[in-house]
């Protein structure tokens, strides 16, 4: 029994990856209808003017992750305006007598910088870099076995453990601080396991695709998208705010580019209340493990 | 974290100005005014940094769930990236994507590979809706 719809599949949000999905889908041939509560295209990705004149990022500001993913790099973004400009030095991080350490997109440049810690940096980031391509597909992936087992698992023994541990590797403050910086990007104390991954993920990112920033803001990246998706024919709708899952028009599927809780507000009536104890336990504070 | 964009995109400010972007981390939900905190904190790095500043404009973790609610308590990854949940959010199933529900699926950071602006999420969740409607 085949319903008729007006669209194949509803994208409810259009953050980075309601516009991947969105994109993905409308690309593979469905219709699809892109749903944002705001009356600007982006999620975490809107620019502002706070002030008349000036332009800062409200969100994301730095792009290590947009530039170095598999998908947004499948997508010909440069046709739609996005244009990523590349400041020489990726991070700095100051010390009290007026040196810093820095990242810098040469693995070899950063090294040098990090004095007897040379050799340890570059025994650490140097697999990770050369593996990239393989290792990128099982980190950025969703849950499963990792095809690239070995390069994965060597990745996996330095990224389980905690920034701290990872750290200690280190002799110098250069490279203690430089590292530390990196991996508090994952807002846990930094004795905490996982840590260390989000480190490495963002150093190993730099050294391929570098930190940069878009030019007129994150936003440009969030115009691209959109203007690449409403080419392919797919149809957006700003300013619309989902508050229950009736006012969805029927499709094939709707997919929520939003957290668990506001899944469960909207769409609560059709999950089963087993799904619903689990998706709400996602824990917002960081726990011991 | 700092970044000062418009040094090298200078077409967001006016000639000759500069916008710096920054933000600290603060504990879920907490209100607490960090403003000097950051300030004495650059100050440290680049005096004279205060005499400079035109005007500021700050957002706290209530503000940031207001203007997206996807942000519960101001945490902008959708949940906390440890070990437990780093491949499990939602919930520990094949695919994190799906919900038990027909037709109803998930693809914000909240899913793996969560927070950032990668679009990986809604990759794998548009690859999960294409292998069960085609
Ligand atoms: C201050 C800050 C700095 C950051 N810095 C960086 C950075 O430098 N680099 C980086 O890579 N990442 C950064 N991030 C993280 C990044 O912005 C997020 O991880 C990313 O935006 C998450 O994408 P998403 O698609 O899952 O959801 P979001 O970007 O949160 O988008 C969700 C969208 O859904 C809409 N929405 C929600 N509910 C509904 C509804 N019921 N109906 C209709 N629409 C709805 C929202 O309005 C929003 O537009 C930063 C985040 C913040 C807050």
């Amino acid at each position: 029994m085949q319903k008729n719809y007006e669209y194949d599949a509803v994208v409810v949000g259009s953050g980075p990856n309601g516009l991947a999905c969105a994109i993905q889908l409308q690309r593979s041939g469905l219709s699809v209808l892109l749903i944002e509560g705001s009356e600007q295209i982006g999620g975490g990705m809107r620019s502002k003017e706070f002030f008349p004149g000036y332009l800062s990022d409200v969100c994301s500001a730095i792009h290590p992750m947009a530039a170095g993913s598999p998908f947004f790099s499948q997508l010909p973004l440069t046709d739609y305006g996005l244009e990523y400009i590349n400041p020489p030095v990726l991070a700095a991080h100051p010390f009290d007598n007026g040196t810093s350490a820095s990242l810098k997109s040469s693995l070899y440049e950063t090294a040098n910088g990090l004095g007897i810690d040379k050799g340890d940096y570059l025994d650490l980031m140097q697999p990770i870099v050369e593996n990239w391509p393989k290792l990128a597909e099982d980190i950025l992936g969703p849950f499963k076995i990792p095809k690239e087992l070995i390069a994965s698992l060597q990745f996996g023994l330095s990224a389980m453990k905690s920034a701290k541990w990872l750290s200690n590797r280190f002799k110098t403050e250069e490279a203690k601080a430089l590292f530390a910086g990196m991996a508090a990007h994952s807002f846990l104390p930094l004795d905490q396991l996982s840590t260390a991954a989000v480190g490495l993920v963002l150093m190993a990112n730099g050294h391929l695709k570098g930190w940069p920033l878009p030019k007129g803001g994150s936003q440009a990246i969030a115009n691209a998208l959109l203007s690449y998706f409403e080419s392919l024919g797919g149809k957006v709708q700003m300013g619309w705010m989902v508050r229950s899952y009736g006012e969805i028009p029927p499709a094939k599927a709707v997919i929520f580019d939003t957290g668990p809780k506001q899944l469960i507000e909207i769409a609560g009536d059709h999950l089963p209340s087993i799904y619903k104890k689990k998706a709400s336990e996602v824990s917002l504070r960081p726990r011991r493990i | 974290m700092l970044a000062q964009q418009s040094l090298f995109d200078a077409d967001r400010v006016p000639k000759g100005k500069q916008v710096l972007w920054g933000y600290c981390h603060v504990p879920n939900g907490s209100t607490v005014d960090m403003t000097n905190a950051v300030e004495q904190q650059i100050e440290r790095f680049a005096p004279g940094f205060r005499d400079t500043i035109i005007d500021r404009h700050i957002i706290n973790t209530a503000q940031f769930e207001a203007y997206n609610p996807n942000y519960i308590g101001g945490d902008i990854n959708g949940g906390v990236l440890d070990l437990a949940q780093l491949y499990s959010r939602p919930i520990l199933s094949v695919s994190p994507y799906r919900t038990p529900a027909n037709g109803i699926y998930i693809c914000s950071a909240s899913t793996p590979p969560g927070g950032g602006v990668h679009g990986m999420c809604g990759f794998h969740a548009a690859n999960a809706v294409l292998k069960d409607i085609k």
